[in-house]
């Protein structure tokens, strides 16, 4: 009893002896405490960016998993591993079961390059790939946040089991690692899914950095026409500039230069279509693919670009500079210059630059069902570029995609399919390549 | 000054500060809205006074689909149509009079059912197997067209898809008397359907009627009626018509006046 009353004593004595200083120190921590948190916050210009980007997200029902989608699904049976060509549908099916699986990290492991390659044919599995690494932020938004993996791993391709196994992998080209999970529950699996009539026999091989599923038998693919879309783009964009833009001739070429007179410039070149976006000042911590990526995205939201048949096509320097392309049918789009791709780029001193045109493709029109093209195996296109002195170490990456046509009208644009290749960071035609060797010769 | 006053001096000119860091801080964060921005948008909405029924957040996938003008087709068929049945084009559009009296039924359902049978007999509809009755788009031409009469719609089907044409450029509009007789339908017909494009998927109803909101498309105090999801044209190169999947939605304005609105299925833009 006695010592209790001590105690109140002791307390009383502190309190009004220190009271008003220790009232201070925590009312001068809070003060530090909210100043650090307003420093940080996002700012009113900010949030309202934020509140365009998802509104516009709810309009158009794109989100980033739209964008960063695959662009090869192949189907390992047992007898043959076959490339499906419109794989969208089924590929949005397969997300909906993964989605709902229950699935552990098991392990990770480097494989050898063979093993690497054995393990993507296994039998009875689906393999989707990436057009180019994605990162394991883009994983996660696309298949679930329960999925453990780091936002900062990439990953080139995903494995689903469509026999008895209850393994599925992610695997990173780069540094040929396999990451694999247990399914503990799968409530719908993928036994029943087909592949479809349109399909092509491949087999995987190493190009370059990349593992990709080569054609081993030609493939019939038809050729498409749309309807060129010369002025969306552009009204879309000059609605981010209050000014009617500054006309400028240089080099027999119209420039109109478009600036909110701060951080942001736009320079349209009416000559050749083509358009750059400045953003200066970007006062963002974006260092890692996955963040580099997430940008990509936001900026493609921003612009207005975020079409229903543009998709995300390669990176290079860890995302530094990061390619969007237009897709037709579930392959890319190879314009004559930069049409039908987005470019964004990482500059130096907080500075990012955003490479568009102002052509798109939108409405497609009816092309005749004979109007076939037969493309022979990759092995063969290799050959060619062999041929004419293209050497294998040198290609870093080859796919079959649409080459843009434009009509004597300017208003049609026919895709004739073709193979591509990209040596040194430019993609080019193998029936170009060919011709400009043999015609130099 | 003592020296606990000039503390006590401080500490009022911090907790002020603090007060006022707080209430900025509270207004920087949006933890005190746990909505989604849909939410957000579908509470404005109702505070506007805008009605509307259950909304789908379903994603169905479509894609650009073309045709071209059936009108031909319909010219080379008329023949085939039961003698005495007089028909005519006025325009595009193929109109059809029985010679007497087609008793259909006696309510509206029996109408119909009786109606489905007509459709199905080639000798009195061209083509009638190509298309299948639509409630709602009966509304639609009954909410547009006043007549003493009942219409009903019959819309031409896509192959291999759940959703049908959305344009009288491809629809039969019967024309029914309060004696429950046929009095005449008019006929629009598109041949060499095909599909354009691998599937998409797209925008839900949700998404639909929320742009219509922030287009400000939709008026406060309105209701709306019904929404479809089918496919409408978009244009027209050389003498193909090109469709694209569009969700309308039919608006009642505060003074009773209807209005069409047509929303693009796969951007979400509205359509004029």
């Amino acid at each position: 009893m006695k010592k209790n009353k001590q105690w109140r004593v002791n307390i009383r004595y502190f309190r009004q002896r220190y009271g008003v200083i220790i009232a201070l120190i925590i009312a001068i921590l809070i003060s530090i405490f909210l100043s650090i948190q307003l420093w940080y916050s996002p700012g009113q210009s900010t949030k309202q960016q934020r509140a365009n980007e998802a509104a516009q997200e709810n309009a158009t029902g794109e989100n980033l998993t739209s964008v960063y989608s695959i662009s090869q699904m192949v189907f390992n049976q047992s007898d043959k591993k076959i490339s499906v060509i419109d794989y969208r549908t089924l590929y949005a099916k397969i997300v909906d079961r993964v989605k709902n699986w229950d699935a552990g990290y098991k392990s990770s492991e480097v494989l050898k390059k063979q093993n690497y390659l054995d393990s993507l044919s296994q039998e009875k599995s689906i393999v989707m790939t990436f057009p180019d690494a994605v990162s394991g932020h883009v994983i996660k938004s696309i298949f679930g946040k329960h999925i453990k993996l780091a936002n900062n791993a990439t990953v080139n391709h995903v494995q689903v089991p469509q026999g008895d196994s209850n393994k599925f992998y992610f695997y990173d080209d780069r540094h040929r690692k396999r990451y694999t999970y247990q399914i503990s529950n799968a409530p719908k699996k993928l036994q029943h899914l087909k592949p479809g009539k349109k399909t092509a026999d491949v087999s995987y091989q190493w190009i370059g950095k990349h593992v990709m599923a080569a054609t081993t038998t030609s493939v019939n693919l038809q050729s498409y026409s749309y309807l060129l879309d010369v002025d969306s783009t552009v009204s879309r964009l000059t609605k981010l500039f209050s000014d009617g833009g500054t006309r400028d001739v240089n080099n027999g070429q119209e420039i109109l230069t478009y600036s909110n007179g701060d951080n942001r410039r736009m320079q349209h070149n009416i000559t050749t279509g083509l358009i750059n976006y400045d953003a200066y000042n970007i006062n963002r911590n974006v260092n890692s693919l996955s963040q580099r990526q997430n940008e990509g995205y936001r900026w493609l939201l921003r612009l207005h670009q975020n079409a229903d048949n543009l998709y995300y096509f390669e990176e290079h320097n860890k995302g530094q500079t990061l390619t969007y392309r237009l897709f037709v049918n579930g392959l890319p789009i190879f314009g004559q210059t930069t049409y039908g791709t987005v470019r964004v780029k990482q500059l130096p001193n907080n500075h990012e630059r955003i490479g568009m045109s102002q052509y798109s493709l939108r409405v497609p029109l009816p092309t005749d069902q004979k109007n076939q093209v037969n493309l022979e195996p990759m092995t063969d296109a290799m050959t060619k570029l062999q041929s004419v002195g293209v050497s294998k170490d040198d290609i870093e990456q080859m796919t079959i995609g649409y080459r843009w046509q434009l009509d004597t009208d300017n208003q049609i644009v026919t895709l004739h399919p073709e193979w591509c290749f990209e040596q040194g960071h430019v993609w080019r035609s193998v029936n170009d390549q060919v011709k400009s060797e043999q015609g130099g010769h | 000054m003592d020296f606990k006053k000039v503390l006590a001096a401080f500490l009022l000119v911090f907790v002020a500060v603090d007060i006022f860091l707080g209430v900025q801080w509270v207004q920087e964060y949006p933890f005190s809205d746990n909505r989604t921005t849909d939410q957000q948008i579908l509470d404005e909405m109702s505070d506007d006074g805008i009605s509307y029924g259950k909304l789908s957040q379903n994603r169905h996938t479509g894609s650009y689909l073309a045709g071209k003008s059936g009108k031909q087709e319909l010219a080379n068929q008329q023949k085939e149509l039961k003698s005495g049945w007089q028909s005519l084009f006025s325009d595009d559009q193929l109109v059809v009079i029985p010679a007497t009296d087609v008793q259909l039924g006696t309510d509206e359902d029996s109408d119909r059912v009786a109606l489905d049978k007509l459709v199905a007999k080639d000798n009195r509809v061209i083509k009638g197997d190509e298309y299948q009755y639509s409630q709602k788009m009966t509304e639609l031409v009954r909410a547009k067209e006043n007549t003493a009469s009942k219409l009903y719609a019959y819309v031409e089907k896509v192959p291999s898809d759940n959703h049908n044409l959305v344009t009288n450029q491809a629809q039969i509009v019967f024309e029914v008397d309060s004696k429950h007789r046929l009095q005449k339908y008019e006929q629009q017909y598109v041949n060499q359907l095909q599909f354009l494009r691998d599937d998409m998927q797209l925008i839900s109803e949700k998404q639909a009627l929320i742009n219509l909101y922030q287009y400000n498309e939709l008026p406060n105090n309105s209701t709306v009626k019904l929404s479809k999801l089918g496919y409408a044209p978009l244009t027209t190169v050389k003498d193909d018509i090109i469709f694209i999947p569009v969700w309308q939605f039919l608006v009642e304005t505060s003074n009773k006046e209807t209005t069409l609105i047509t929303v693009n299925a796969i951007n979400g833009s509205i359509m004029k």
